[in-house]
């Protein structure tokens, strides 16, 4: 079997996305509600999607490459769309804890 | 529901705990069975904090006229009602009351947190209000010692339970270290 650079980085990708799933879904039955809480279920479905997304990174080079930019757009979107999440979500518990 | 509340079985209710024959539900039973007319219901939720339905046990026993609210406790009642006089007291005294005002604000602060968080069904809150009991618990019975750990409280709650719930807890707490700081 030939395992190249593509497939070996693909394959940490898809596995820290799993771990990275699993540390989400563990946190949010810790997390009742709040302000935490209400923001936790919008980045648990991101990971989600990103994990799906990941997973289909191997079949890549099957689609056609108008479908492929269209995904990789999408993937940079949601990113985006978490990372902003994120950044506001740790914003909102520093301020609230400088209180 | 107000922890200030203080209840009291009536005839009916005293009957229904001797009377074999009338078959109360479980929930009910036992309910009725910590309600002796001295303590309130912030004490009755501290004393049975696994009785999830307290509250509403408490209410269909009074409607169904098995308990009765009764006058509260002199120690509930407003500070100017309870602090000494002037030239009443004597300095010994007005100490003593402060002590027992203190003492009994921190205890109503662990009531709180048992009715408005230590009796949701959710595991993860009711774990979290056990730890908040804990760190009051073990506190000295002054304003500063208590208002910061009220506030982590607070704060706690609103990021990782209900904001909602948070402020009220907020105020009510508030309200009770404000008679403490008095």
């Amino acid at each position: 079997m030939n395992i190249d650079v593509f497939t070996f980085i693909t394959a940490c990708a898809i596995l820290i996305m799993f771990y990275c799933l699993w540390l989400t879904l563990k946190l949010k039955s810790s997390i009742p509600g709040g302000l935490v809480g209400k923001k936790w279920g919008m980045l648990t479905a991101l990971v989600s999607l990103f994990t799906l997304g990941y997973l289909a990174t191997p079949f890549f080079n099957q689609l056609p490459e108008d479908m492929l930019r269209l995904i990789v757009a999408l993937i940079f979107l949601f990113g985006a769309i978490y990372v902003v999440i994120t950044v506001k979500l740790i914003h909102t518990v520093i301020t609230e804890l400088m209180e | 529901m107000n922890i200030d509340i203080l209840y009291s079985r009536t005839d009916k209710g005293h009957s229904a705990l001797t009377d074999k024959y009338m078959n109360l539900p479980h929930s009910l039973k036992r309910a009725l069975i910590i309600v002796d007319g001295s303590r309130d219901v912030g004490e009755l939720h501290t004393m049975a904090p696994l009785y999830d339905d307290l509250d509403e046990a408490l209410q269909t026993l009074e409607s169904e006229g098995f308990i009765e609210p009764s006058a509260r406790k002199s120690r509930h009642q407003p500070k100017s009602a309870t602090t000494n006089k002037p030239g009443a007291v004597g300095k010994t005294g007005s100490e003593a009351s402060h002590t027992d005002r203190n003492k009994s604000i921190k205890w109503r602060l662990i009531s709180l947190i048992q009715v408005e968080l230590g009796s949701k069904l959710d595991p993860k809150i009711k774990a979290t209000a056990e730890k908040m009991i804990r760190d009051i618990s073990a506190l000295a019975e002054d304003y500063d010692a208590l208002s910061v750990a009220w506030k982590k409280c607070v704060k706690v709650t609103k990021i990782t339970i209900d904001e909602e719930l948070a402020e009220t807890i907020r105020r009510r707490g508030e309200e009770l270290l404000v008679q403490l700081k008095n």
